[in-house]
């Protein structure tokens, strides 16, 4: 993740130029506060925020389905939008979907908490462009191609090969973050284990 | 390829490079040459018609790239927003949970 700010800025500049990418704009503009949403955004974001400040987001997150809805209904158009473009019959469009229900399956998506819901959504996503850019790369490469369509491909079979590493990874790297570890606490003679979340990466 | 007229007459040439220039290279007259004309067009036309279609494809899959780097970034978004109000931060490109949050904990060891 880099270390620019929610609003796109470095830490710790200044200014009145908000400089907002389109995706969280989209997320924002479904809310009926959207300035007051970001500025609180990059205050939670500063070097040191405020404890109230982080609770306030905490509860904003909370209450602001519309925050995770964005989220989710662009994993869903995605998956269609790649769905419909396949040239194939009913049957194969209909097995894609019942390939990306196994893939949440199988990462645990009925139990898990909402950002993971949506990380495992953004990984399903991956897979399943993944899938169907490796099947047209063998289809292609099995006709005749000229060195520079077989380099495109080759680009972009390694182009979604590291995205799907890379949700994979971060839905790893959050659940290690997220996952309670067992603390060992010493009180007196007594030797206590107490849950907490993990420290660090 | 191209017809060329000679007095009263049409030829059909070919345009060949060689060597870095463009030479006629002469096919025919008559029937056989409007044949091959014929065909040339096809072929033309079908690389055309493919061109086109690669083109269309090319856009329909830069379209399909940009909704899922749209989610991307949201995604990583809420990720990031999350992890801030849990009292992680980033350090060294590392996420790290702030001290504070880690003191009680020792607190309670020392007791």
């Amino acid at each position: 993740m880099s270390n620019r700010n929610l609003a796109g800025k470095k830490d710790g500049s200044s200014g009145d130029a908000v400089d907002r990418s389109d995706a969280f704009s989209k997320a924002l503009a479904s809310t009926d506060n959207p300035r007051a949403i970001l500025e609180l955004f990059e205050k939670v974001d500063a070097s040191n925020p405020k404890p109230e400040d982080l609770a306030t987001f905490r509860q904003l997150l909370r209450e602001r389905r519309e925050l995770w809805e964005v989220a989710g209904d662009a994993a869903a158009l995605a998956i269609s939008r790649m769905v419909s473009a396949i040239n194939a019959q009913r049957s194969v469009k209909e097995s894609m979907q019942a390939g990306v229900e196994a893939i949440r399956d199988d990462l645990g998506y009925e139990r898990a908490p909402m950002l993971e819901k949506l990380l495992i959504e953004q990984a399903a996503v991956c897979w399943l462009r993944m899938y169907l850019v490796d099947t047209a790369y063998t289809h292609n490469m099995k006709g005749s191609l000229t060195p520079a369509q077989g380099a495109y491909w080759e680009r972009r079979l390694s182009t979604v090969q590291d995205r799907y590493l890379r949700a994979i990874e971060t839905l790893a790297r959050v659940r290690r973050l997220m996952r309670p570890v067992p603390v060992q606490v010493n009180i007196g003679a007594q030797q206590i284990n107490r849950v907490e979340a993990a420290s660090s990466e | 390829m191209g017809w060329e007229k000679r007095g009263e007459r049409e030829y059909f040439y070919r345009k060949v490079r060689i060597g870095g220039r463009v030479r006629s290279e002469y096919i025919g007259t008559g029937e056989t040459a409007t044949l091959i004309a014929k065909y040339a067009a096809i072929l033309r036309e079908q690389r055309g018609l493919e061109a086109w279609e690669h083109n269309r494809q090319r856009a329909e899959q830069a379209e399909i790239d940009g909704q899922i780097a749209e989610l991307q970034e949201i995604v990583s978004l809420l990720t990031k927003a999350v992890l801030l109000t849990e009292g992680y931060h980033t350090h060294k490109r590392q996420w790290r949970r702030r001290r504070e949050q880690q003191e009680p904990s020792r607190q309670e060891g020392r007791q």
